[in-house]
C-alpha cells in the first residue's frame, strides 16, 4: 500500500520499469512507491513548480505522469497518435514543464505544460534542422547565464540565447566530442563524455579547456553541487571548480545516472539499486528495487 | 619423394591392422603414433567421433574495430569484444572481409534482408506471398550431409523469425524455430534417458541394428492411419487443396521418420546407458521448470539482460546437450533482438535500445557515427561473446574419448548483419573447433575484401563431407573469388 502522507519539501524522485515512481526525502529511506502495467517504462524525471513530472512509454504511447504530493498521479499522453513521436528529456523552463519530441529527420518539437496534466500542442524547438543529423535525439538540458543549452547524439548541442523563442544548433562539432551530460554552475557549462572527456563554455556556443581521461571512464553523469562540478565516471570521478583544472580518483561501484541534492548523491545502478555517496567517489547501495531506475530528479514538491 | 614410413599421425591405422597388432602392441609402451587412433584406455578400435556443426549467431552486426585483430597469421591479443575468448584462441580461427552480395526483391526491409541472406547467401532474397523467401540455408543444407546419422537432422532454437529468418529449406521456404527452451529440450529428449554416446563400441559396429517394429508402437500405428486417410482423400480434391494436403503429408512423413529414428536411437543408446562414453550429461541446470516459468523467461528477455543472460544460458546448453548426446550433428541458435533493450550491459550514456543504438552508433565512415551509441553496441557484442565463450568452455570440457566435442564441431559464432546500419561488408566470423582434427585454430586470415560468406559456407560443409564445391553465391556473386573457396582455411 502506499503511503498515506502527503510529501512536501525537497525529495528525491525515481522512476523506471513497470511504472515505478518512488520518493526519497534523505536518498536512504525510499517511500511513496507506485507500479503500473508490466512494460511501461519511465524513463524521464523532472521536479519544479511544486510538481513532480515522469515521462516514458507504454507500447505505442508517450505517457506523463504528474504529482505534487507523491500520492495523488494524473496520468496523460503525450502523443495524439500511436507511436507518433518519441518524447523526453524533460525539463523546466520559463515556469513550464517542457517535454521534448524527437523525430528522425523531423525538426525536433517540444510539448509545454504548466502542471503535467494539460499540454500545448507541439510547437517546434528550432526553425531549421541543420546541425542535427537525420536521426540523432536529443538527451539533456541544462540552464545557466540566461540561457539554454540542450545536448544531444553525433555532438548534437542547442542553445537558446535569452529573449529568443527558439534554439540554435551549434555547427561543426565532430562526432567525437558527443556529450552524454551537462552541468551549469559557478558561470560556466561543463559537459562530460566518454573516456572522461571534459569541456566548458560560457555560452553554449564555444567550447574550450576540451581534456579526456582513461579509456573507459565513461561520464555518465556531470553535476555541480554548489561547490564544484562532479563527473561520474565508469572507474573514476572527476572534480572541478571551473572546469578547466581538473582532478581524478577512482571510484567505487559508481552508477550510470546520479542527482545531488540535500548534500548527498544518489545514484541509480542496474538492476534497480539505489545508491548514495557524500563525495561522488565513494558510493555505497542503500536499496534495490525489483524493478530497474532509468531517472531521478531532486526538487521541492508541495500541494497546491 | 615417399617416405618409406608415413607417419601414422597423418595416416589413420585401420582398425583391421590395429586389432592385428593389438596383442604384440599389448606388450609394448603406449605409443604416440597409435594415440590418435585410440579413443578409450583399453578400446580396441580406432574412435573418430562424427563432426558436428554448430551456428552461433547474434543480433544487430558489430563494432568491426573491437571484434577483427588489427594483426594476421598468429591470434594476438583478441579485440576488446572477443577478449573473454582469450584462454580459447588457440581453438579460434577469426576471418575477415566476408561479405554478402545477394540483393532484395523490391519488397523486404533492410532487417529481412540480411536476415534473408545471412545463412543462404541467395543472389536474390524476397518475398513470395507476403513469406520470406530465399534460398537453402547452410544448416539445412549440412543437415542433408550429416543429418540421417542422428535423431534430429537439424535443430534450430533462439529468437529467429519474422523480420529475422535465418533459416530455410531447399525450396527456400521459411523454417521454424523454437524459441521456447523447455520445449526445445522435451523436443529432443521426451522419452529418452540422457548417455553420452559410447563412440568406440559404436564406430566398432557394437551397437544393435536398427529393430523392425514387430508390434509397432502407438505412435507409429497412428502416423500410419493418418497416411492412410490422407491418401484417400487426396483423390477427391482439387489443385489447390492437393498442395495443402502435399504439405501435410510431408509433415505426416517426416513425424514418421522421426518416429523411427527415436525407435532405433533408443535401441542404441539402452547399449550406450550399460557402457556410456566418459562424459556425463545432464540436463541445463536453469531449464525453467514448467511452461509459466519457460513463458515468463521468453516475454522478458527483450526488457531484461539479467533474463536474457540466463536465456543465452539455457540455449547455449541445450545445443552442447544435442551435441553432446548426438541428438543432432547441425545445430543453430539465432539469439538475441534488435528490440532488446541492455540496461547494465550497456554503461555509456541514456540509450540501452539495441536498435536505436544500432542505427545511431554506425555511419559511413565510422567517425561520423555517434560514439556513445558506438560504444553501447561494443558493450552489446562483448556481453554476447561471453555466453560464447560459455560454449566453447563447455565444449573444451566434454571428453569424447580422447578427444573433446569441441575437436569434433566447427562452431561458426557470427551476426546477421555485417553492423548495425544493415551492413553486410566485413562480417564478423570466426570459426570455433577441430571439426575432427581437420581444422587449426589460433588463427587471423583475412581475405580480399568482400570474398563472399558462401565460400566460408562452402568450407564448412566439405568439412563435414560434402564434395560439391559450391553453396549459394560462392560462383555466381559479382564479388566471387578464390574459385568459391577460402585457400588456407583447411
Amino acid at each position: 500500500m502506499p503511503e498515506q502522507v502527503p510529501l512536501t519539501g525537497a525529495v528525491f524522485a525515481a522512476a523506471g520499469e513497470n511504472g515505478l515512481r518512488v520518493f526519497s526525502v534523505d536518498g536512504v529511506r525510499w517511500t511513496h512507491q507506485q507500479l503500473d502495467r508490466e512494460g511501461m517504462l519511465l524513463n524521464h524525471a523532472c521536479i519544479d513548480g511544486g510538481r513532480c513530472l515522469v515521462v516514458g512509454k507504454f507500447g505505442g504511447d508517450s505517457v506523463a505522469w504528474s504529482t505534487t504530493d507523491g500520492i495523488s498521479w494524473t496520468q496523460t499522453k503525450l502523443n495524439t497518435q500511436a507511436y507518433a513521436g518519441k518524447f523526453g528529456p524533460v525539463f523546466s523552463a520559463d515556469g513550464q514543464f517542457q517535454v521534448i519530441a524527437n523525430d528522425d529527420g523531423a525538426i525536433p518539437g517540444v510539448r509545454t505544460s504548466p502542471d503535467g496534466t494539460v499540454w500545448a500542442p507541439r510547437k517546434p524547438l528550432m526553425a531549421e534542422r541543420k546541425g542535427l543529423k537525420h536521426d540523432a535525439g536529443l538527451r539533456r538540458f541544462a540552464r545557466g547565464n540566461n540561457r539554454l543549452v540542450i545536448i544531444g547524439d553525433y555532438g548534437a548541442r542547442l542553445v537558446r540565447q535569452p529573449d529568443r523563442a527558439l534554439f540554435e544548433a551549434v555547427l561543426g562539432v565532430p562526432a567525437k566530442e558527443t556529450l552524454v551530460d551537462i552541468a551549469f554552475g559557478n558561470g560556466v557549462f561543463v559537459g562530460g563524455g566518454m573516456h572522461g572527456l571534459r569541456m566548458r563554455s560560457e555560452d553554449g556556443f564555444t567550447w574550450t579547456d576540451i581534456v579526456t581521461g582513461e579509456e573507459g571512464e565513461h561520464i555518465n553523469a556531470m553535476i555541480w553541487d554548489g561547490r564544484q562540478f562532479v563527473g561520474i565516471g565508469q572507474g573514476a570521478t572527476y572534480r572541478s571548480v571551473d572546469g578547466k583544472e581538473w582532478t581524478r580518483e577512482s571510484n567505487e561501484n559508481a552508477p550510470t545516472n546520479a542527482v545531488f541534492g540535500a548534500g548527498i548523491f544518489v545514484g541509480i545502478l542496474w538492476p534497480g539499486k539505489q545508491l548514495i555517496s557524500k563525495d561522488g567517489i565513494h558510493w555505497s547501495q542503500v536499496h534495490e528495487f525489483p524493478q530497474h531506475v532509468l531517472a531521478l530528479a531532486y526538487g521541492s514538491l508541495h500541494k497546491s | 619423394m615417399k617416405t618409406p614410413f608415413p607417419s601414422t599421425s597423418e595416416v589413420p591405422v585401420s582398425r583391421r591392422s590395429f586389432l592385428r597388432g593389438a596383442g604384440v602392441l599389448a606388450a609394448l609402451p603406449f605409443l604416440e603414433t597409435v594415440a590418435p587412433s585410440v579413443v578409450r584406455a583399453g578400446s580396441r578400435v580406432p574412435v573418430k567421433p562424427p563432426v558436428r556443426f554448430g551456428i552461433y549467431t547474434v543480433t544487430g552486426g558489430t563494432v568491426s574495430e573491437s571484434w577483427v585483430p588489427q594483426e594476421l597469421g598468429n591470434l594476438g591479443k583478441l579485440p576488446s569484444i572477443l577478449r573473454t575468448l582469450e584462454p580459447h584462441k588457440e581453438d579460434l580461427v577469426i576471418l575477415s572481409n566476408l561479405s554478402q552480395s545477394g540483393q532484395g526483391d523490391g519488397r523486404i526491409n533492410a532487417h529481412e534482408h540480411c536476415a534473408y541472406v545471412h545463412l543462404s547467401c541467395a543472389d536474390t532474397v524476397g518475398k513470395l506471398n507476403g513469406k520470406p523467401m530465399a534460398s537453402q540455408s547452410v544448416d539445412e543444407r549440412a543437415a542433408e550431409i550429416v543429418g540421417a546419422q542422428s535423431l534430429i537432422p537439424a535443430v534450430r532454437m533462439g529468437y529467429s523469425g519474422g523480420e529475422t529468418s535465418f533459416f530455410f529449406d531447399r525450396q527456400g521456404r521459411s523454417l521454424g524455430v523454437e524459441r521456447n527452451p523447455r520445449m526445445a529440450f522435451e523436443r529432443m529428449f521426451k522419452g529418452r534417458q540422457l548417455v553420452a554416446p559410447n563412440w568406440s563400441r559404436r564406430l566398432a559396429g557394437g551397437s544393435p541394428e536398427a529393430q523392425p517394429l514387430g508390434s509397432k508402437a502407438y505412435d507409429a500405428q497412428v502416423v500410419d492411419l493418418l497416411l492412410d486417410d490422407a491418401r484417400r482423400l487426396q483423390k477427391q480434391l482439387g489443385r489447390s487443396d492437393q498442395g495443402k494436403l502435399n504439405e501435410y503429408l510431408e509433415s505426416v512423413f517426416s513425424i514418421e521418420q522421426r518416429v523411427r529414428r527415436l525407435h532405433e536411437r533408443i535401441a542404441i543408446e539402452a547399449v550406450d546407458l550399460k557402457d556410456p562414453g566418459p562424459s556425463n550429461p545432464h540436463a541445463p541446470s536453469n531449464l525453467p521448470t514448467d511452461n509459466a516459468a519457460q513463458d515468463q523467461m521468453v516475454r522478458a528477455v527483450s526488457r531484461n539482460p539479467a533474463i536474457h543472460g540466463d536465456y543465452l544460458r539455457v540455449m547455449t546448453d541445450l545445443m552442447v546437450l544435442a551435441f553432446q548426446t548426438d541428438t543432432t550433428r547441425v545445430c543453430s541458435l539465432g539469439l538475441g533482438t534488435d528490440e532488446a533493450l541492455f540496461p547494465g550491459v550497456v554503461t555509456v550514456g541514456y540509450e540501452h535500445h539495441a536498435h536505436t543504438l544500432e542505427h545511431h552508433g554506425n555511419a559511413a565512415r565510422v567517425e561520423d557515427a555517434d560514439p556513445v551509441a558506438r560504444e553501447g553496441c561494443r558493450q552489446i557484442h562483448a556481453w554476447y561473446s561471453q555466453f560464447f565463450t560459455d560454449a566453447v568452455a563447455k565444449m573444451r570440457a566434454i571428453d569424447e574419448g580422447g578427444s573433446s566435442l569441441l575437436d569434433n564441431t566447427v562452431l561458426l559464432y557470427t551476426s546477421y548483419m555485417a553492423d548495425g546500419g544493415h551492413g553486410t561488408k566485413n562480417y564478423p566470423a570466426l570459426l570455433a573447433g577441430g571439426a575432427g582434427g581437420k581444422l587449426k585454430g589460433g588463427r587471423h586470415i583475412a581475405y580480399q575484401k568482400e570474398t563472399p560468406f558462401a565460400n566460408l559456407y562452402v568450407e564448412v560443409l566439405d568439412l563435414l563431407g560434402d564434395r560439391s564445391g559450391e553453396f549459394g553465391n560462392s560462383k555466381t556473386s559479382k564479388k566471387a573469388a578464390y574459385e568459391g573457396r577460402l585457400p588456407g582455411l583447411v
